[in-house]
């Protein structure tokens, strides 16, 4: 078996160009500008991926948190404070992880109503999201946010809600078929008295149920904690989250191999999910076909990759709602299983959505003025928007749309954000 | 008005062996269904007014003030005093409403509550990534037997709801005209972008599918700008963002697009505290932009066609609470309009001396009234709702 996860070199037919430099900074991050790009493909791939791997945004621990929730006094600020993170700042994977969380632990708001609660909600992502997964999942297990969305907090000895246990085993760390109904039922035990109070975890001792429970065979008298323990240890977890990341990181339809290869990576490192990550982000899988536009792109991803990839200075607000109005509104994800994603996301509705964003975009900031002449322009379009890689029928396509296109100067260059973003290429991450 | 043999057996098939077939009225693919939905809880009591029951005088010693002035629809009952335009729809004999109408073991969660109402699972724990609406599913049927291309849109809210998820197709949920017209940066024509998407690349499975949205999304977009640009409203809408959705809702079923149902959200109706004015204010956009859509599509010839369904995720308490509002309840009455509907209340009156803790008891299910509108629209409830365990509700 060919070692899938094995280091990617780059070669003389396979450089790391501005194709790959764009692969890695769409899917490891929202994007970046031509300049970015060019500069990254400059530094060669071990830098751009250390780059990217970067560091910690200011304010980005749960301790650091506490002045960010004071002034997230509404739901509306909160969500364009998470789109500015996405829009400003150089291509991190932090951004990335976080957002990817946030569609697998998901939480809405349109339940809560609390937007301090759901800015505490999201520094958990921020804090534990590319660190050890067992951090992560206890964090999120005692997220005021999450306790509450799952009414956890009516959860009580003689009267345990299964709703937290249930999720934890199905959607969080094992996925249906790893677990059996009395699991939960004694899971559920556990996480009693796991409640909320003035917006904080409160655990309340004579809510709980202190009694030997017995789950996936083993006997104890295990509190939540235990659970989350004995739930990331089993080996079906680690397929579980490695399909996850292959799902995102590679593409749809993730085979047996890709699996065993990420589950024994990340298993190697310890259950820490930066680190199988950056494995996977240094990967010949990650950089070989298979992976490249595998994958449509949430709204979050159009949006804010556009604005990116212009080097456009949007308004989060502005972004925010466009992302909405195309079915993904941050912070409200539709049920816990986060967004239904990848092909449910495009209708003729939609794309008519999409497309005229990008004619918007277009209209307000266009192409880089540099680009000058007519034949520069698509080449320049086609750098900015598409990784300088388009297939042949598409150029065709492209260069035919430039051709009759008679407007000039800033018309020209919008109409060209346009005609490049409704190519087929542009809706694929 | 077309009926073909596939509309006739369809008919058939889900006829109950009682009703005789001769009362089936073809289905045609220009009926429609209009669901406007009260979010937060709307105040059943306050709507249709028991106004000769002493129990509701009794149970509300401030809110009862409506009463005086309420607007007559039948013995005993009248409507809030808001809603003049509703209240000729029932003198026109264009509207029903069905009395008490829940489900067992109502849950007074707004949020589960609408899962209930949205999915028709009175059963559903929590929603799934497969979980479905019944407006969605009864979408999935039409696109599959008219090649209906949009069978169904949101309008006026900001993310699809439940109801509307169906397993094929994601409705899409319209705020304003403007999102369903293709913009062209540049001062290009839509034709170029509609030669572009046709010359784009569609190797490969996934390249083909963005290429084929694209293609139907510039075809849409076209032709729902062609079919809107001959609407001329006959009716006069408010200025409201209910009236415009309203408005919208009318220009999408009067341009001959395909959509059939249309799924329309009015919020503000969890009236815990000081409820009169609110829910004076609500009952008017309500009655308002009803008023103007069936008035317009009247005007257009096609009221037998559109049916409008107005429901909210539950009433609430019969006694009014200690700041001059009410808590959450359970059953209320549901209002349908237009469409053929046999005019006037059904169901018995709700009984004020019998409530279960405090709330109106559920007397109608609501998937009784489903089903009576997914049949008006030609679609097989059965295939929507389920085996039956619950009592038809005779609307048509």
């Amino acid at each position: 078996m060919t070692d899938l996860l094995a280091r990617w070199q780059p070669s003389d037919s396979e450089p790391f160009d501005l194709r790959r430099c764009g692969h890695l900074v769409r899917r490891a991050a929202f994007g970046a500008s031509l300049d970015l790009r060019r500069e990254l493909v400059e530094s060669g791939v071990d830098e751009a991926v250390d780059k990217v791997l970067g560091d910690r945004f200011p304010g980005e621990s749960v301790d650091d948190v506490h002045d960010l929730i004071v002034s997230m006094d509404s739901f509306p600020k909160l969500r364009a404070y998470r789109i500015w993170r996405l829009l400003v700042g150089k291509a991190r994977v932090r951004e990335r992880m976080s957002f990817f969380w946030h569609d697998r632990f998901a939480v809405s708001n349109r339940k809560l109503s609390d937007a301090p609660m759901m800015t505490r909600h999201f520094a958990l992502f921020d804090e534990h999201g590319t660190g050890k997964f067992d951090d992560l999942v206890l964090a999120i297990c005692r997220d005021p946010a999450m306790l509450r969305w799952l009414d956890n907090d009516t959860s009580v000895q003689g009267h345990p809600n299964e709703n937290l246990a249930r999720e934890l085993f199905e959607l969080f760390t094992l996925g249906r078929g790893n677990y059996t109904e009395r699991d939960i039922q004694e899971a559920a035990r556990a996480f009693t008295g796991w409640h909320v109070r003035d917006g904080k975890f409160k655990f309340v001792g004579r809510k709980h149920d202190r009694g030997t429970k017995e789950i996936f065979g083993q006997r104890g008298k295990f509190g939540g904690e235990d659970v989350v323990a004995l739930a990331v240890e089993r080996a079906h977890s680690a397929r579980f989250v490695a399909r996850k990341l292959v799902e995102f990181f590679i593409g749809p339809d993730a085979t047996a191999a890709e699996i065993d290869a990420v589950a024994k990576s990340y298993t190697g490192h310890d259950r820490h999910v930066g680190k199988t990550v950056e494995t996977l982000l240094r990967s010949r899988l990650f950089f070989g076909e298979r992976a490249y536009r595998s994958r449509i792109k949430d709204p979050v991803d159009l949006a804010v990759g556009v604005v990116r990839s212009l080097g456009a200075s949007a308004s989060p607000e502005g972004i925010a709602g466009a992302a909405a109005r195309m079915g993904q509104s941050l912070g409200e994800p539709p049920n816990v299983a986060g967004w239904p994603g990848e092909r449910a996301w495009l209708n003729s509705a939609t794309w008519v959505l999409r497309s005229n964003f990008a004619a918007e975009l277009g209209r307000r900031y266009g192409l880089d003025p540099g680009f000058g002449d007519a034949v520069a322009t698509v080449d320049g379009a086609i750098d900015t928007l598409l990784d300088g890689d388009l297939s042949p029928a598409s150029r065709r396509a492209l260069e035919r749309f430039a051709a009759a296109d008679d407007s000039r100067g800033h018309a020209r260059r919008a109409a060209l954000v346009q005609a490049v973003q409704d190519l087929p290429e542009a809706q694929l991450l | 008005m077309s009926f073909s043999r596939r509309d006739f057996l369809r008919a058939a098939a889900i006829a109950p062996a009682s009703s005789p077939l001769l009362r089936w009225i073809p289905s045609g693919p220009d009926r429609s269904l209009v669901v406007v939905e009260l979010v937060g809880g709307n105040d059943g009591l306050n709507t249709l007014i028991p106004v000769d029951d002493d129990k509701y005088h009794n149970a509300r010693p401030s809110l009862k003030s409506v009463a005086k002035g309420a607007l007559k629809v039948a013995d005993g009952f009248a409507l809030h005093p808001s809603m003049p335009q509703i209240q000729d729809l029932f003198v026109r004999g264009e509207a029903a409403a069905v009395h008490s109408v829940g489900y067992p073991k109502p849950d007074r969660s707004h949020f589960r509550s609408q899962d209930i109402w949205h999915s028709a699972d009175p059963l559903i724990e929590k929603k799934h990534a497969g979980t479905t609406g019944w407006l969605g599913r009864a979408a999935d049927q039409l696109a599959k037997a008219h090649d209906a291309q949009v069978p169904a849109l949101g309008l006026g809210g900001l993310e699809v709801p439940l109801a509307l998820q169906g397993v094929n197709a994601v409705a899409p949920v319209l705020n304003r005209i403007e999102d369903y017209s293709l913009l062209v940066a540049g001062g290009g024509k839509s034709d170029s972008i509609a030669g572009l998407v046709e010359d784009a690349d569609a190797k490969g499975d996934l390249t083909e599918f963005v290429r084929g949205v694209a293609q139907s999304g510039v075809a849409h977009a076209t032709k729902m700008q062609k079919a809107l640009a001959g609407y001329r409203a006959k009716a006069e809408y408010p200025n409201s963002s209910f009236g415009r959705a309203m408005k919208l809702t009318a220009r999408v079923l009067l341009s001959g697009f395909g959509t059939r149902i249309c799924h329309v959200p009015l919020s503000g109706f969890d009236t815990h505290a000081r409820q009169a004015p609110t829910h004076a204010g609500l009952m008017r956009q309500l009655s308002l932009g009803v008023g103007a859509l069936c008035e317009d599509l009247r005007a257009h010839g096609k009221g037998e066609q559109v049916v409008v369904f107005v429901h909210s995720e539950f009433g609430r308490r019969v006694s009014e609470n200690k700041s001059q509002g009410t808590d959450h309840g359970a059953a209320a009455p549901v209002f349908v309009f237009g469409g053929g509907v046999k005019g006037g209340l059904h169901g018995p009156a709700p009984d004020l001396g019998d409530l279960d803790d405090g709330d109106v008891k559920a007397t109608a299910d609501f998937r009784g009234v489903y089903a009576a509108l997914l049949g008006r629209l030609g679609v097989d409830a059965g295939a929507v709702l389920g085996k039956p365990s619950w009592d038809a509700v005779e609307l048509f």
